[in-house]
This record gives structure tokens, sequence and C-alpha cells, in this order.
């Protein structure tokens, strides 16, 4: 004992209270199936990137930007096309970092370079940052 | 003025319709005309497992898409009708109406227990500083005392909340996928009546429990969150 709770061993206990007080509407995954398997089935999931951090101050993006997570093989990858953002890590929060951190550094650099400084696909990336991250 | 505003990226990923009546044995006589009924949509029947201790409760019957977009569950004193797919509320109530009138009128459906509409939203999230952003995606956090840190590394809350013309049970729990480790938030509500029902007025108790459902969820979803399920993400 450890000292710690773990979720899963309270929760049947909760589920059966709270199934007595209160049976919910049936759901299409039966009675026996469980909110995880939804989960399961979701594919890859999205998350908003909320803030970024960029040389100590909290900036927030002009508007919402959706991190697509997958795995592949032992590696976690955390990425937006839009933003041509490819993050990876072990973990998912180690690609979510990963994505902060580059994102951070292309917003830096974009900021920095005048107009006339990138061309072709750079130039319209720069746009882009400079727009989300005025 | 109703808000039926559909979020693009709306997190539900299932929208029950259910009533409960006193049991009636024709639904277990004629299965085949509901399924008849259905099945050019819903071709696919099954037979749902009860929770063990449930051995009391009748056996429900599932006749289901193939790809499992939609079904309905029937048994001796229940009826639903599910979509995992559900694209706005007016799809849903017109997918839906047909089949539970046609329901009522053939088994004689006419005095109602309980009328529910469940909403399941599982919302994808990333921890942060090891905790739950639960105040990113919800108006409240998690807040026993003033004095205690509000913030959660797992949450499971159950909570029945008295409305004036019926309940709403929602359960609020963090979820962990197995294979990858991926988290999700659970927001299950469930909205439902027990009392003053009649299957003459079905629609209008869906009506009713959907406004009911959407202002509650419009409630407790924190307004950047809003910004993100409304608007046009940068993906």
């Amino acid at each position: 004992m450890n000292g710690t709770i773990c979720l899963d061993e309270i929760r049947p206990w909760v589920l059966e209270k709270y199934e007595q007080t209160c049976r919910p509407a049936m759901s299409a995954r039966g009675f026996c199936g469980t909110q995880e398997d939804d989960l399961a089935q979701m594919g890859e999931p999205v998350i908003p990137l909320w803030d970024l951090e960029i040389d100590g101050r909290v900036v927030r993006p002009a508007v919402p930007i959706a991190i697509r997570l997958r795995k592949d093989g032992d590696l976690f990858f955390a990425e937006n096309d839009s933003l041509a953002v490819y993050a990876s890590g072990a973990s998912r929060e180690e690609a979510i970092e990963d994505f902060r951190q580059t994102a951070a550094f292309f917003v830096r650099e974009f900021h920095s370079l005048g107009p006339d400084q990138v061309m072709g696909r750079g130039s319209r990336l720069r746009e882009q940052f400079l727009k989300v991250f005025p | 003025m109703p808000n039926n505003e559909i979020y693009p990226r709306a997190p539900l990923v299932e929208a029950v319709f259910e009533i409960r009546f006193p049991g009636e044995p024709a639904i277990e006589c004629r299965r085949n005309e509901l399924f008849d009924f259905v099945r050019q949509d819903m071709p696919v029947v099954r037979v749902l497992e009860p929770l063990a201790g449930d051995s009391h409760m009748f056996r429900v019957y599932q006749f289901a898409a193939a790809d499992d977009s939609q079904s309905v569950m029937a048994g001796l004193n229940v009826f639903a009708y599910s979509s995992r797919k559900y694209a706005g509320f007016e799809g849903f109530r017109a997918k839906l109406e047909p089949i539970f009138k046609f329901f009522c009128d053939r088994f004689m459906v006419k005095t109602l227990r309980r009328v529910g509409l469940r909403y399941i939203n599982v919302i994808p999230f990333a921890r942060e500083n090891g905790v739950v952003p639960l105040g990113r995606y919800l108006k409240s956090s998690v807040i026993l005392a003033p004095s205690l840190p509000q913030a959660a590394e797992v949450c499971s809350v159950g909570l029945l909340i008295p409305l004036p013309k019926g309940r709403i049970a929602t359960r609020i729990e963090t979820l962990k996928e197995a294979k990858t480790g991926g988290e999700a938030l659970l927001l299950d509500f469930d909205y439902f009546k027990t009392d003053n029902l009649n299957a003459e007025s079905l629609i209008e108790h869906l009506e009713e429990s959907h406004q009911q459902t959407k202002e509650f969820f419009e409630s407790i979803i924190a307004d950047q969150y809003r910004e993100f399920i409304r608007g046009k993400p940068l993906s």
C-alpha cells in the first residue's frame, strides 16, 4: 500500500452506488461496455493548444490550434499541418511539450524575419504564424 | 430563443433517447415486427448482455446499423434509439420520431414510467503539470475547500441535480485508454422525467429534454473550450 488511491479501485463502488440511485438511459455499447471503449475507437485524438510560453511570456493564439496526436511504434507524435509543426516524444506529454517548444521557436524566428528574408513556403508559413501569433 | 448551435468539433460520442414503461409481453413475442420496420437501416441483430448482478433485468435486443452509427434497443419494458453519428438535434429527432411512433402504436405503449435523453461526451485532453486541466474545459474546477489545491490527478464525480421539470444525472470522470495511454474527460448527461408522462407527448418530452441538456452543457463548459469546438481551429 503506497498511500495513493487508484481510480480503478474505487470506481466500481462509485458506479454501483450511482447506478442504484439512477440508472441512466442505456447505451448502444450495451450494459457491459465502458466509455474507455469510445476512447479507444476515437482514433487519433485532437486536443487544443491553449497557449505558448515565449521568452517567459504566456501567449495565446488568435485562433484555437488543434494538435493531432498519434502513436507510431514506440513514438508519440503531435502535429499541426497548417503550421507545419511536427513533434515527437516517448510519451504523449513529451510529444506535446516538443510541439510547444517547436511552435515557440517558429514564432520567435518568424517575428525576427522580414518579409523579404523568406520565400516560397517559408513566406506562407511566416504569414500564417504572424496571423495566429500577432 | 433556443440555442441550437451545432459545434463542428462537438465531443459527443453518443446520444440516446429512451422510454421505460410497464412490461408489455407483445414486445417479446413480436420483436420481428420492429426488426422489419428498421432492418433496412439497422440490419445487425444483437442481444445485449446484462451486467453482473442484473439477472432480474429483461433481455434487451439491439438492431444496429452495419457501421454502428445508430441502433434501436428493445426489451419488455424499455425502448431506446441511439445515434453515434449525431449531426444535430433536428436530424436526431427526425430519425427517431417514426420509429417511436411505430413502436408505441404497434405494441400499445401508452403509459410511460421514465423518459430520458442521454448525451455522452468524451473530450481528449493532455495533462498540465501532471494534473487534469479541468478549468480549461469546465467553468468550475474541483473545489472542496479554498485551502486545498484546486487540482486533481483523477476525477470521478456523479451528481443527480433536480431541475424544474425533471432531473439530470451527470457523471464527470477521467478516462484512460489502455493501449496508448490517451486520456479523456467524460461528460455524461442523462436528463430524465418520471412524472406526468404519456406516449402521445413523446416528442414534446424529447424537445424539453434536449433543451434542458443543451442549457446544462452550455452552462458548464468553459468559454475557451467553446471557442475550440465552435470555431474553425487551425488544424
